[in-house]
């Protein structure tokens, strides 16, 4: 996963042009907001939309990247569109919630999932429900990545946090089984490494 | 007599090296004897093909041409094909002799169905084993030969050849003449010594100018090939010898009006400002290869591959900023290797080989006779031939194909930085 900065129409008009950007939009009119600001810019040019306001086209000419928060098991026939191939990097952020393994294999094509469980009570997230789950990732070919669960519960390189600079040296946990490789990926990363 | 010299490659466009070498040679001092390459592509092949058309294709071959001996190489795309293959050569044609040579063979090798076994450099061997196929040499005196005699093991002398002047240039004996890629070797051996290879067991030896001035001019006078590789595993280990062979290849450029691209590995620490300057004069097309493996001081520790990687950089910046072409490596699965320290060598490549669009990285193969085979806590998929690492002290399985997920994963998101 590499780093980008995901960000408000607002800041995006203030960002180099080079700078790799993902902009979080809430609204159809804001997703086309989204889109005239990135059609100059270099670099990766991202968009993240929840899937009930996905248009049925996104040009691949000002959006490279698209990270869809899939709000509904039904709003996955709107994504299947999106995986005709073109010169687009899918990204799918699913609710554990609403995940199954089914979901999985109707999508494939798209480039890398994220198991959301930020609106998830993390206690009753057992490691067998977490092993199951990754055991599907793997076998759909997808390197298992999550979002709001702690360290106690998976391994750094499993949290799209450790990628995206919400974790720092100090806050990597003992347990954690390479930590002394994993304290120095993070203190050798310096402003400009997209890893 | 007639001997078949068989291939099993992977792509039917390259020239088999390998077996010119064992032919010219051997034909060298056997003018008279009938010896024939014969090359099948299993390249194409798909995994769940269960009719087995190409062995039945080469074992037809045999059965119409009745040769006294087969021999082929053994590589590690090919060794497990090669040991089967034997045992259907003795079920048809249980009169011929079986040979196996090539970098994947060892004693361990030799069976009711494999008569011969060549260990180390095969020119000589094979040359001498016909010696005493014609009843001109006694088995033991036969060079890097393993065989039995009477149920008893015999190991002749080791040896390496001394001049490889005394090799013939391959290309005298192969007949096609249009090739993608042309191979050529202009020294074996390696000044290094890493030990996930076994390319250094033999010393360093050197073609002579002379026969490569002679042997080039005589490739590109006869072949047609788009691509011009030198197998050498460092080939600027000798700056000033690197550049007297391609001003060969530029002479014969010129003068047969090619357009090809020359293809050689290069240690980057080697790479210096007149390289640069000299590579950008040519009047072909050069594309070098860096391996670089890892980036973390243990993992280089533990494969005996020191690095200066001040030195690295200092390369790829000249690289990138005289626009040169180039790929450089990484290799996962590696011993004291993990997840985090594998992303740590692929942040350098996303950092200072700039004009590189992917991240290179190949699993680690973990090869016979390399000195790493002696590390016990090593776990590869066959015990008993090369092939991929499974699991290490300091990753298992698991770790191992996540870091395959996420290298693929991460290329594929690096198309749209």
């Amino acid at each position: 996963m590499l780093r980008k900065t995901f960000c408000t129409i607002a800041k995006a008009k203030n960002l180099p042009q080079d700078q790799a950007i993902c902009i979080k939009t809430d609204s159809a009119s804001e997703l086309q907001e989204a889109l005239k600001l990135l059609d100059s810019r270099e670099s990766l040019k991202g968009v993240q939309i929840s899937s009930n306001f996905l248009p049925s086209f996104l040009s691949d000419k000002n959006c490279n990247f698209v990270s869809i928060l899939l709000k509904d098991r039904e709003d996955s026939n709107l994504i299947l569109k999106y995986l005709i191939p073109k010169n687009q990097f899918i990204e799918l952020i699913i609710p554990f919630q609403i995940y199954t393994e089914s979901l999985l294999k109707s999508l494939q094509g798209v480039k890398r999932v994220i198991v959301d469980f930020s609106k998830t009570n993390k206690e009753q997230v057992t490691q067998e429900e977490i092993k199951t789950l990754f055991a599907e990732l793997i076998s759909n070919k997808y390197f298992p990545f999550t979002l709001g669960l702690t360290q106690n519960q998976v391994q750094l390189r499993h949290m799209v946090e450790f990628y995206q600079d919400q974790i720092t040296t100090n806050q990597v946990a003992g347990r954690e089984q390479h930590a002394a490789s994993s304290k120095e990926f993070l203190e050798q990363r310096t402003e400009g490494d997209i890893l | 007599m007639n001997i078949l010299l068989l291939s099993f490659n992977l792509q039917s466009d390259v020239a088999p090296l390998g077996l010119a070498y064992l032919k010219s040679y051997a034909n060298k001092h056997h003018p008279n004897t009938n010896i024939e390459i014969k090359e099948f592509s299993i390249g194409q092949r798909l995994g769940y093909e269960t009719n087995k058309n190409t062995e039945l294709q080469a074992l037809s071959y045999i059965k119409l041409k009745q040769p006294d001996l087969v021999a082929f190489s053994c590589y590690i795309w090919s060794a497990e094909f090669a040991f089967n293959f034997a045992r259907a050569i003795k079920q048809i044609s249980p009169k011929t002799k079986v040979c196996l040579g090539g970098v994947e063979v060892d004693p361990n090798s030799l069976s009711n169905d494999v008569d011969f076994v060549i260990q180390g450099e095969g020119e000589l061997a094979f040359k001498e084993l016909i010696d005493y196929l014609k009843g001109q040499r006694k088995i033991e005196d036969v060079h890097n030969i393993i065989t039995q005699e009477n149920g008893k093991l015999v190991q002749g002398p080791k040896s390496e050849l001394n001049n490889l002047d005394d090799l013939p240039f391959p290309y005298t004996v192969i007949q096609n003449k249009e090739f993608a890629v042309a191979r050529v070797e202009t020294s074996r051996g390696c000044m290094f010594n890493c030990k996930f290879c076994c390319y250094a067991i033999p010393k360093l030896r050197y073609f002579s100018l002379n026969y490569l001035r002679e042997n080039l001019n005589y490739l590109f006078e006869n072949f047609n090939f788009k691509y011009l590789t030198f197998l050498d595993a460092n080939f600027n280990g000798k700056k000033e010898r690197m550049f007297q062979i391609l001003d060969l290849v530029q002479e014969n450029v010129t003068k047969h009006q090619m357009k090809i691209t020359v293809h050689i590995e290069l240690r980057p620490e080697l790479i210096d400002e007149e390289t640069v300057k000299r590579f950008k004069e040519y009047n072909f097309t050069i594309d070098t290869e860096l391996g670089l493996q890892s980036t973390n001081q243990d993992v280089l520790k533990a494969i005996g591959r020191p690095t200066n990687l001040d030195k690295v950089k200092d390369a790829l910046t000249l690289l990138n900023n005289n626009h040169l072409r180039y790929k450089i490596d990484l290799m996962y699965a590696l011993p004291q290797d993990n997840f985090y320290r594998f992303l740590e060598s692929t942040r350098f490549i996303l950092r200072h080989a700039k004009k590189q669009k992917k991240i290179v990285a190949h699993h680690y193969m973990q090869l016979n006779n390399s000195k790493l085979q002696q590390n016990q806590s090593i776990k590869r998929f066959n015990p008993n031939q090369s092939s991929m690492v499974i699991k290490t002290e300091s990753q298992d399985t698991y770790d191992i194909y996540l870091t395959k997920l996420f290298l693929d994963q991460l290329n594929n998101e690096l198309q749209y930085y």
